[in-house]
């Protein structure tokens, strides 16, 4: 809708009090430029939309190999593998 | 089947229209649903207005029916008129047979025009509200008028929603007048320059001083006077009330304009039914930026006693609506006028009823005074043209619409040439 003083304290002109819908002299004064303003939607929307699909697929690649697994002993190995059969055990009962 | 459908839907009717507890709960669901209310019997239609002529509830009406077969012959007898068309409404031919046998008038679809005729003169005098007629004030500075059509000219001007055609014809028969010199002017005109619209170059170089007077930056020169816009033959045009033409100025705030009606049927006393004749021009001051002044008297009258000196393109420009230069009522009348407005070396924009009107005046020009005249503006429609359809009583097939053709011209101006 028209912005500005007079819009914000009145209600337009141009949309049916009981409805709310366009007026039919609104639809024909908007028709010529319903497809131009129809494509530019279609291309300002296809910006952020693309950015979107474009980082998913680019994050999805990532396999996360490079995150280094911080060093551990070989007694504190054998001690966690111990620990992890023996619940294993507890879980199969 | 369906004959039970709609004996359920008239019985359904029924009940919502005479209870008055079911027809609020009716309409509640209907608003819910955003459905349309239903239409109001007074809501103008092609079915309620149309009535024929010769038995229409108007006394003007059936007036102008008796008329038309009074004067009027039918184009394939050459008989009178006694025939009222069963589609149109409006007594077009001398007899049943005439009127199956004028292929033509059926193969032009005239009568559907000649019914559009009928049902806006009907739905003029049916007495509704005619909220159309309310018009606008100042245009607030940030929102910028669209002279695309009438529909976007309406809206960005935020007048009442022109739903109709009755609407439409209603309100554009009236502003025709103001807003065909308004898209002409304007510095956004839908008018553009050849190839890609009518204007020549000639045009784009009035325009412009036009322009420059308009549209006024910290550049422009000091104007000592307000811009004139004569209205030559002026008829009807000059009766309008003043708010209408007010709306002009509200297309350009802030440039003082003065509108000057020109010809012996531009100041009519209503309550003596009669024009007046003044030898003083009579002045209606609207507000300080805008001002009606009437010379009861012919152009070249006031052009040979040098009433309106100095002419200055930047300053005046002409409009003459309908004049029928070439037309066969008005020989002659026009000649010593036209000689005159070609001398003010100011821009001339004359209309037209129909092409054919429009044609035979730019004949008449180019045959009389080719070798003095520029074009500046081509013939094209207006896009600001009366949408109403009217009829010519003494002829009912020759149908136009006021305003419907735009044309330009101006005087030659010979500049200096360096040899």
């Amino acid at each position: 809708m028209l912005l500005g003083k007079r819009a914000a304290i009145h209600p337009s002109k141009y949309l049916n009090h009981k409805t709310w819908r366009m007026t039919p002299s609104f639809i024909r004064a908007r028709q010529p430029y319903f497809w131009k303003n129809f494509a530019t939607f279609f291309i300002l929307a296809a910006i952020p939309t693309s950015a979107y699909f474009y980082t998913y697929k680019f994050l999805g690649k990532d396999d996360l190999a490079d995150i280094e697994i911080p060093p551990i002993s070989e007694e504190d190995l054998k001690k966690l593998k111990a620990e992890y059969e023996a619940e294993k055990k507890l879980e199969g009962k | 089947m369906a004959a039970c459908f709609a004996s359920a839907v008239r019985f359904a009717n029924n009940i919502v229209r005479n209870n008055p507890q079911v027809r609020n709960i009716a309409s509640f669901f209907r608003n819910a649903l955003g459905l349309d209310p239903p239409a109001s019997p007074d809501d103008p239609t092609t079915e309620n207005r149309f009535h024929p002529w010769d038995s229409s509830p108007s006394a003007e009406l059936r007036t102008r029916a008796a008329t038309i077969k009074a004067n009027a012959k039918c184009p394939v007898s050459h008989k009178d008129i006694q025939y009222t068309c069963p589609i149109s409404g409006i007594p077009t031919h001398h007899s049943k047979e005439d009127w199956e046998n004028d292929l033509e008038y059926h193969q032009s679809k005239r009568y559907e025009l000649l019914k559009k005729v009928n049902i806006y003169e009907h739905d003029l005098r049916s007495g509704r509200p005619f909220p159309e007629f309310e018009f606008p004030e100042e245009q607030e500075s940030d929102m910028l008028v669209n002279f695309l059509n009438w529909d976007t000219f309406f809206y960005t001007r935020l007048f009442y929603s022109m739903d109709t055609e009755f609407n439409l014809a209603a309100a554009t028969k009236i502003l025709s007048y103001p807003i065909t010199i308004a898209s002409v002017l304007h510095e956004y005109s839908p008018y553009f320059l050849k190839p890609k619209g009518p204007l020549t170059l000639e045009g784009l170089k009035s325009i412009a001083a036009l322009r420059y007077t308009l549209y006024p930056d910290e550049t422009s020169t000091f104007r000592d006077r307000p811009l004139r816009i004569f209205v030559l033959g002026a008829r009807a045009e000059s009766q309008l009330p003043a708010h209408i033409w007010k709306q002009l100025s509200y297309l350009f705030p802030y440039v003082p304009l003065e509108l000057h009606f020109v010809g012996p049927e531009c100041l009519f006393d209503p309550e003596k039914n009669l024009y007046i004749q003044s030898d003083t021009p009579v002045v209606k001051r609207v507000d300080e930026d805008f001002a009606l002044v009437h010379h009861t008297n012919f152009f070249h009258v006031y052009h040979k006693s040098q009433d309106f000196l100095p002419y200055d393109p930047y300053l005046d420009v002409f409009f003459l609506f309908h004049p029928g230069l070439g037309a066969p009522e008005t020989n002659g009348q026009w000649d010593e006028t036209i000689k005159g407005l070609l001398e003010s070396k100011c821009a001339i924009f004359t209309t037209g009823y129909n092409e054919f009107d429009t044609n035979r005046d730019i004949n008449w020009l180019l045959s009389n005074y080719n070798k003095d005249l520029d074009i500046l503006f081509e013939k094209t429609n207006n896009i600001f043209g009366s949408t109403k359809w009217e009829l010519n009583d003494s002829n009912p097939h020759e149908l136009y619409q006021f305003n419907q053709q735009l044309f330009g011209f101006r005087g030659k101006r010979y500049h200096a040439i360096k040899k």
